[in-house]
């Protein structure tokens, strides 16, 4: 066998260690960076509970892949290696059954699988643990944007979803639309808003920070941009933002706001943006990081863009691009962003 | 693509236009399958085009090289073409050609109904594409998620046009279903036992049930989307009263199977190809169709998988989870089939054989994602982003496709009486594996990045766009490599090098007659002495003691022996007609399932309005005992046609048909009753379900009434017989049957239910 192996090396290495080499290339030049800066790989950096039961079972279920990819790569290198013919050879013995072997590979699989399993169930028991008097939110997915009820509190916002660390909260998930899906992936997990009814998560988010997700499941013509971005502040920061949330607006300071809040209130803003629940309510958008559910970021400038442009921005959005003048739209911007 | 040059003059141009006219109107399978895997191929291109705009848009972030608008549409576009216009038509193009030439036969057991199902096919796909002519794309996704396909959500008719492609396209894909297992069962060569038949038959046997049991709730659901968008049924509907879940129920339940369809003739031509050139009989064969058997039956127990984040409740994800899991077992049994098959062989790296094996490798990696999307938790986390779209290209691309690849490097020279050029094959093949492994590894890595899947665009995250470029390149790669690799089938056909009957030294019946085959096929039958699956290794081995048959899992003659006597007594007892029928009759059996499920679904929800209780069940059930009646008169009247008593067996078809008539007049007063009523089939779910469910039965019982009729009049007209026609009446009397016994079924539950 060893002598057949050399000789063979010379001709039939070619192959399986270009296939090598370009498979860790690849993976090296594709990934290696990435991996350095963790917090790119927002799936693998969980900041909830809940998250990190998921992380360490994907883990896991990762070094297990990993091995069994390598053993089936590994035996086809082998007999790439060990077993070419060439013109002329005699035809090889005609082997076509061992009991003990095919036992062997049905049986390990089996064992592996049973393993995973029950490591699945105990993650999900995780996972979906209902906690006691958790704060209870209730997220609507609308085309193409998130509203966050909070009722117990008696208000309702957008853009950013405030959430309190080191409590737990229930989000209650659902639409008025068609399917979404909340997706926030160093949260941990997602669970689809579907119109008519109402899934549940349960988040206990350990680390202050911001975190980024976005609707993954397909919802039409701007799915792109119904991104999410969920605040998440220590337990007094969070009651104190809850607060002012539930105060009503300031009244506008200057002149210039006065006259946008009568643009505003005379023209066909308010049909959708006050109390309609058909577009978000613009109560404290002042404060607000994002305009457009992350198309753009909250700037006066980005505004009045908006305002004007809806349809250069986010072609799909049901709001019309309006014709405003430039000074209108000044007044707009500044009653707007007064809005705190 | 015979190879025809060496006639000594031109045709003249009407033979030629003969010839190109032949193609149209030829019901040789063989040509069918070539028809079949040029439209594939045609289809690939459109399908590749869509995929290249996709990369151009994505290979750099807030990128407006295409609107959102169109975006989706190509990604909508693309995966319904790759699905059901290239890889389906693909394989059932590669099954078309090979599996009669394979098992010893002529032709397909309905050769014309053969030709029909292609041009459906076709249709069906030019009838997807047509509405591009009207400036809109289909765009709410290959799976079509309802309530976005619903009215207020896609107003314009691209939904419809998504529909009516596959329908078209599903009704000759069940057809070709029911002629792939009629033939097998019907058609092979005199001597030929089930045990015998190469593992490709095998495969395609079992994606036959796959898609006799998958399709027609693709089907059914499709026809509830269709009357909700324009006949204002709520099945889909949330806002009143329908459910938007229930659509992902029944695609799924197509859906997941429809991934097996795909894969499992993909295994069939691995396991033809690996053991030619490992020069060794395939290991385990038996373990490797049982296996292929075990995937079929347990993908119609995972379709929730796809489901997870629906919130489906913890039971049903544990069930699921368990059950997709368990796939994995089967499937990495073939795997060390494959590789034990190898082990000791002498493996001759021919680009087929190169395919293959790059099959093996990526079609684990895809596998190995698999099983970790059956895992609840992580599918929380990874469904729907990045990480699933590599893996199921790893599936579909790195799997079917290579192995698609791989059987055309292997039959082309059958096909075509030449060969493939290997150089320019290796180029194609290492263009094709960088190519595909740099478009579709980085997109685990972006899914682990939180990018979702079907996003036109994306905000400039930190590598985000690096990522997507390299993999943009990697698409470019496999463009090119597809360019070649026409251009290599174009120049194969042209000026390959002759082939000869055999170039691969194989041993499968296909390469016992000539390249490319005569119309008939093979001169005699069979073409030589079968007495193993490997019946040209025989011929060449004549002299070997027969050791090696006992060695290949081969059961004791006896056992064999028995096996045979039962399949040909199976054989004996039904006509080719009514196996058809008996197959197309269980399919229906699904779709009814389907319409079932719905009503089931929706019989407790509706609060206001008509429910059960509307409905008059002593007054069906008067009509129902006439539908009832009408099977035991046909019986009766069967019997008396086969003792030849004409009169009685007229008198007695005449009154099924009346009895029948009765049944359908009591319906139609149902119907107009109800309408008179104000209740609708708008009316709510309740009434959507219920009239959508009763209304196709009362369409069958039309049918079969129109079928008893024809048959009448043949009887009347003298035109047909017992002797001369069994199959043709048994037909007609099972279907008869089947739509009575459906309405036993049905009644049970939407009227007598209301009663007990």
């Amino acid at each position: 066998m060893a002598r057949r192996t050399a000789i063979k090396l010379c001709s039939a290495a070619r192959l399986p260690r270009l296939l090598l080499v370009s498979l860790s290339l690849l993976i090296f030049s594709a990934c290696g960076s990435p991996f350095s800066s963790g917090s790119s790989l927002t799936t693998l950096v969980p900041v909830s509970t809940q998250g990190r039961a998921i992380y360490h079972q994907f883990i896991v279920v990762s070094v297990i892949s990993t091995l069994v990819l390598f053993v089936v790569l590994g035996l086809v290198v082998w007999v790439l290696l060990h077993y070419r013919g060439k013109p002329g050879d005699s035809e090889p013995e005609q082997v076509a059954n061992n009991r003990a072997l095919e036992i062997i590979w049905t049986s390990i699989p089996v064992l592996i699988l049973a393993g995973l399993f029950v490591f699945m169930v105990h993650t999900m028991r995780t996972v979906d643990a209902s906690p006691k008097d958790p704060v209870v939110i209730t997220v609507v997915g609308h085309q193409w944007w998130w509203e966050y009820q909070y009722r117990e509190q008696n208000f309702t916002t957008a853009s950013e979803l405030h959430i309190p660390v080191d409590t737990p909260v229930t989000l209650k998930i659902t639409s008025v639309d068609v399917i979404h899906s909340f997706w926030v992936p160093q949260l941990g997990w997602k669970q689809d808003a579907i119109p008519g009814k109402t899934n549940t998560m349960q988040l206990t988010v350990t680390k202050a920070g911001t975190y980024d997700g976005t609707c993954s499941e397909f919802c039409g013509t701007e799915h792109a941009w119904m991104r999410i971005r969920v605040i998440a502040e220590p337990l007094d920061q969070f009651n104190a933002w809850v607060q002012q949330q539930q105060q009503p607006a300031a009244q506008p300071a200057t002149a210039l706001a006065r006259e946008g809040q009568q643009i505003f209130e005379s023209s066909a803003c308010v049909s959708c943006h006050v109390n309609s629940g058909a577009a978000p309510n613009l109560t404290h958008f002042g404060s607000r990081e994002w305009i457009g559910s992350g198309v753009l970021d909250n700037t006066p400038a980005n505004l009045a863009r908006w305002i004007n442009g809806v349809k250069q921005v986010k072609p799909g959005a049901l709001m019309p691009s309006f014709n405003f003048t430039q000074s209108q739209l000044n007044a707009l911007v500044a009653y707007l962003e007064g809005q705190k | 693509m015979a190879i025809t040059a060496e006639r000594p003059h031109a045709l003249p141009e009407s033979h030629r236009a003969e010839r190109l006219l032949e193609w149209v109107t030829t019901t040789d399978h063989k040509k069918i399958g070539i028809l079949y895997m040029i439209t594939a191929l045609a289809f690939f291109l459109a399908g590749g085009v869509e995929a290249m705009l996709m990369r151009i848009q994505l290979s750099v972030p807030n990128n407006h090289f295409l609107s959102p608008a169109a975006y989706n549409g190509m990604f909508t576009l693309h995966g319904t073409t790759m699905i059901f216009f290239v890889v389906v038509p693909l394989l059932i193009g590669f099954i078309n050609y090979f599996l009669p030439l394979m098992i010893g036969a002529r032709d397909m057991a309905f050769p014309r109904l053969n030709a029909l199902t292609y041009w459906l096919l076709l249709f069906g796909g030019l009838l997807l594409y047509f509405i591009i002519a009207n400036d809109s794309v289909p765009d709410a996704g290959w799976f079509a998620y309802a309530p976005l396909t619903e009215v207020p959500y896609t107003l314009r008719n691209n939904v419809d046009y998504w529909v009516l492609g596959l329908l078209v396209a599903s009704f000759g894909t069940i057809a070709t279903a029911i002629n792939i297992i009629v033939t097998v069962i019907k058609e092979r060569a005199p001597g030929m036992s089930i045990r015998q038949l190469p593992v490709f038959v095998w495969m395609a046997v079992v994606t036959a049930f796959l898609i006799l049991y998958a399709l027609p709730s693709l089907t059914a659901s499709q026809i509830m989307l269709l009357f909700d968008r324009h006949l204002g049924t709520k099945f889909f509907v949330p806002s009143q009263g329908g459910d938007a879940v229930l659509w992902q129920n029944l695609f799924w339940w197509f859906g997941h199977p429809e991934v097996y369809i795909m894969v499992l003739p993909a295994f069939g031509i691995i396991s033809e190809v690996i053991p030619v050139f490992s020069r060794k009989p395939l290991f385990g064969r038996v373990v490797v169709i049982a296996s292929g058997f075990a995937i079929g039956f347990l993908s119609f127990g995972v379709w929730a998988h796809h489901m997870f984040a629906v919130g489906i409740g913890f039971p049903a994800e544990l069930a699921f989870g368990a059950a997709s899991m368990t796939i994995a077992v089967p499937t990495g049994i073939k795997i060390f089939n494959w590789l034990a098959t190898m082990w000791g062989g002498r493996i001759r790296l021919t680009t087929s054989m190169l395919f293959a094996v790059a099959f093996i490798c990526e079609f684990t990696f895809g596998g190995i994602t698999g099983v970790q999307f059956s895992i609840v938790p992580i599918d929380w986390q990874l469904t729907d982003s990045y990480y699933v779209v590599g893996h199921l290209h790893y599936v579909l691309f790195g799997g079917t496709i290579f192995a698609a690849l791989a059987g055309l490097y292997y039959w082309f020279p059958k096909m075509s009486g030449r060969l493939l050029s290997e150089r320019i094959g290796k180029v194609v093949f290492w263009l094709m594996v960088i190519g595909f492994n740099v478009t579709f590894f980085p997109m685990h890595i972006l899914g682990l990045m939180g990018m979702a899947r079907r996003v036109a665009t994306y905000p400039n995250l930190p590598w985000w766009g690096t990522i997507n470029f390299v993999e943009t390149l990697g698409a470019a790669t496999m463009g090119i490599a597809s360019l070649l690799l026409i251009w290599s089938i174009i120049e194969g056909v042209r000026s390959g090098k002759p082939a000869g009957d055999n170039p691969w030294n194989a041993w499968t019946l296909e390469w016992a007659t000539t390249s490319p085959p005569p119309p008939y096929n093979f001169a005699t039958l069979p073409p030589v002495p079968i007495r193993s699956s490997r019946p040209l290794w025989d011929v060449a081995h004549q002299a070997q003691p027969q050791t090696t048959s006992a060695q290949q899992g081969q059961a004791e003659p006896s056992a064999l022996r028995a096996a045979r006597r039962s399949t040909t007594s199976f054989e004996e007892r039904t006509p080719v007609a009514v196996l058809g029928m008996l197959a197309l009759i269980s399919s229906e059996v699904i779709f009814f399932g389907s319409l079932i499920a719905a009503y089931l679904e929706f019989r407790f929800r509706s609060t206001s309005g008509p429910g059960p209780a509307s409905l008059d069940v002593g007054r069906t059930a008067l009509f129902s005992i006439a539908l009832w009646a009408s099977s035991i008169t046909l019986i009766v009247a069967e019997r008396f046609l086969r003792r030849d008593n004409r009169r009685a067996f007229t008198a007695l078809l005449c009154a099924t048909i009346a009895l029948g008539v009765i049944f359908m007049y009591g319906q139609i007063t149902e119907f107009s009753t109800m309408y008179a009523d104000n209740i609708k089939l708008s009316t709510n779910v309740f009434t959507s379900a219920f009239f959508t469910l009763t209304g196709f039965h009362g369409a069958h019982v039309v049918v079969g009434l129109g079928l008893l009729i024809l048959l009448l009049g043949l009887t009347l007209t003298g035109r047909v017989s017992h002797e001369r026609h069994p199959a043709a009446i048994q037909s007609i009397v099972y279907y008869w049957h089947f739509v009575d016994i459906v309405w036993v079924v049905i009644f049970t539950i939407v009227y007598l239910w209301n009663v007990l």
